[in-house]
């Protein structure tokens, strides 16, 4: 299928109606130590905050 | 034990005729232990509605209440013993460890519904304009103060209170609201995102220290939730089955959601919204597309309107004070709103600059999901903890990526609370009260979000460390009150030395009550009067909050003394230190010309707590 946009707009191309590979095992791991270090990180700060500003 | 009877049968009433409603619409929801719930929502939307015909009529007592209240018991009595019997508890061992978590903070929240209350907006307005209304049995006009046009549904709700009790109840129902907000919060997770987290979702809501705040101190935010939360559940429930009692309970619902305040309105136009994408992705015919398009928004327009027509009959303006270019309205202008908004944006400055920075302008605006978790303390004038919302929404809800189960309806959960704070923060005020609905429906997506990302061992001491914060930083709110609170609940502090401890308005009016005889009026110059302990007749005089004396053409001392001679004025009190702000030049032209015009009364008749009271020459006989 030859794409209607330039390459990098694959949302709006035809090429977005095809099947993308399934996301890998790797991917879904990333994603979740990104997430989880994301939450962890959030945590962190927001008591930290308190603790600093002795509210 | 009196208020809790009527606040029993007050709310067995409302759930009574909320049912009766209900099934009239053939709006219930399609699972009869959800019945209860959403009963008492759409009753005590019915009972501010009561209360609203009844003060409009000018019989806002307790003998036309009670009669309401026993036809309603009557009609819906059977529905109500129905849903009552249908309610199904939370199953296993961590939920209802939660549930007692709730039923104890609960407990400890209890005796600030027993003292007097102090603190917030409730002592300006949330509680100070349903009692006038109760006192005088019927809606008086407020031209002196826009806050008299800012009652919606709760304050109604608290109206009927005062007509039949007191403080206490309307507090009381306050709570209830709130714990209604939690179940709502719960009954939309457990319904639509994970039947398993319903407790979870309740919980971390009902633990949040702002919810602590929204807890004993009386306002409109948490029956915004609850109706938010239901609207949003019948709406999923719509999208789902296409049964038309959803859609309309959705209507309904969002409508109460509208007439809780002003930025309420909000609420049925997302879920309007949301039906109209349900309506184009299910590629409906242009006929079911109108009838359910109007079907909604018929309930929701009906439903959200008494307290708008209000304003409109006695201000000419729906919102009133706001959007005064397209509504003009009664005893004010487009300078008073122009300056109102100067106000706010000093407000918003001098809180910003708490966090080291200034109030959001355009994108920066992103910034105020990370502001409102790390530094709730820069929005408002109070303790950090009185705004914190806790960390669990900002930390748990890009989790939502991870979701594959009931993807689809935590996503529009979150969609819709997403918009709502961006469309409240990015156009009105970006404020953690202000935003509550969205930051709860935010909540109720993270939760299985969080669920996702950390599997169920980790989730359980996700939570059990949230709550623990939570309730860490809700103990350090008790301080320095809540001691004394617990002592007028159990009798061994009298309400009146309450007050002399932690009110100084009080501290005056106390004695300005005694000092102004009953046939007297007495005028307020103050920029943000409370005038919940005024027990004489007054009329409010703010720079900022009126337009009745309007002090761009009122400049001198003796416009403003024939000004307060028409008005009937007695006495004058004044709020000593606010007679020096000048925090910007129609500002310092005000207090310049109340300087002047009290220096022309000689000594005041009372000195304390801050302010003084004067005797208007000529006008006057002392009393007390």
């Amino acid at each position: 299928v030859r794409a209607r946009h330039p390459a990098g707009f694959r949302l709006l191309s035809r090429a977005a109606d095809a099947p993308r590979p399934p996301p890998t095992a790797s991917d879904a791991v990333i994603a979740r130590i990104v997430l989880a270090l994301w939450a962890a990180s959030i945590y962190a700060i927001y008591w930290l905050g308190y603790l600093r500003g002795g509210s | 034990v009196i208020d809790l009877a009527l606040l029993v049968s007050i709310l067995a009433a409302s759930a009574a005729a909320g049912l009766l409603l209900l099934r009239l619409l053939g709006a219930l929801p399609r699972a009869p232990h959800e019945h209860l719930l959403a009963g008492v929502a759409t009753g005590l939307g019915l009972t501010s509605m009561l209360g609203l015909a009844l003060a409009a009529t000018g019989t806002l007592r307790p003998v036309p209440i009670a009669a309401a209240g026993a036809t309603a018991l009557v009609l819906g009595g059977p529905s109500l013993v129905r849903a009552l019997r249908a309610v199904r508890f939370p199953r296993g061992a961590a939920a209802w460890l939660l549930v007692g978590v709730g039923a104890l903070l609960l407990l400890a929240e209890a005796p600030t519904w027993f003292a007097p209350p102090i603190g917030g907006d409730q002592t300006k307005y949330h509680l100070a304009y349903p009692r006038l209304f109760a006192q005088a049995g019927g809606l008086i006009a407020t031209p002196w103060s826009f806050w008299g046009s800012q009652q919606w549904l709760q304050n109604f709700v608290f109206a009927i209170a005062y007509a039949v009790r007191g403080e206490n109840l309307a507090r009381l129902l306050n709570a209830a609201s709130g714990v209604l907000a939690a179940l709502a919060l719960a009954t939309l997770v457990r319904r639509h995102l994970d039947r398993r987290l319903g407790a979870v979702a309740g919980a971390l809501f009902f633990t949040m220290p702002m919810c602590w705040s929204q807890m004993v101190r009386a306002g409109a935010d948490t029956s915004l939730v609850a109706y938010t939360a239901l609207a949003v559940t019948a709406w999923l429930d719509w999208a789902i089955g296409q049964r038309g009692s959803d859609l309309r309970r959705a209507g309904l619902l969002a409508g109460l959601a509208g007439g809780s305040k002003v930025m309420g309105l909000l609420v049925p136009a997302l879920v309007g919204l949301g039906i109209l994408a349900v309506l184009v992705r299910r590629r409906i015919g242009a006929g079911r597309f109108l009838t359910t398009s109007v079907t909604y928004g018929l309930l929701a327009l009906v439903a959200l309107s008494p307290w708008y027509v209000r304003n409109l009959a006695q201000t000419g303006n729906p919102i009133f004070p706001f959007g005064e270019r397209v509504f003009p309205g009664r005893d004010w202008s487009v300078e008073a709103e122009a300056y109102l908004n100067v106000y706010y944006d000093e407000y918003r400055t001098r809180e910003a600059a708490q966090r080291g920075a200034r109030p959001y302008k355009g994108t920066e605006v992103l910034l105020f999901p990370w502001d409102l978790t790390m530094h709730p303390e820069s929005f408002e004038n109070g303790k950090r903890q009185g705004q914190d919302v806790s960390p669990f929404i900002l930390a748990f809800l890009p989790a939502l990526v991870l979701l594959r189960r009931r993807r689809a309806a935590a996503l529009a959960v979150a969609a819709i609370g997403i918009a709502y704070v961006t469309l409240i923060a990015g156009a009105a005020w970006a404020h953690p009260r202000y935003v509550l609905p969205g930051t709860a429906l935010a909540l109720a997506a993270a939760t299985p979000a969080a669920r996702a990302l950390c599997g169920r061992r980790v989730l359980a001491a996700v939570v059990a460390f949230t709550v623990a914060g939570n309730l860490a930083l809700v103990s350090r709110m008790l301080r320095p009150m809540w001691p004394d609170q617990v002592r007028v609940a159990l009798g061994r502090m009298s309400p009146e030395a309450f007050l002399t401890a932690y009110s100084d308005r009080y501290v005056f009016w106390h004695r300005a009550n005694q000092a102004i005889p009953p046939s007297g009026r007495v005028l307020v110059l103050e920029k943000i009067p409370h005038p919940y302990y005024i027990e004489r007749p007054f009329v409010l005089l703010s720079y900022l909050e009126q337009g009745l004396v309007d002090y761009r053409t009122v400049r001198t001392a003796s416009a403003l003394d024939a000004a307060a001679r028409r008005l009937g004025a007695t006495y004058v009190a004044v709020d000593e230190e606010g007679l020096h702000a000048a925090g910007d030049p129609f500002e310092s032209q005000v207090t310049a010309l109340w300087r002047d015009y009290v220096a022309g009364m000689g000594e005041p008749v009372l000195r304390a707590g801050g302010y003084a009271l004067y005797a208007l020459p000529g006008r006057t006989e002392t009393h007390g």
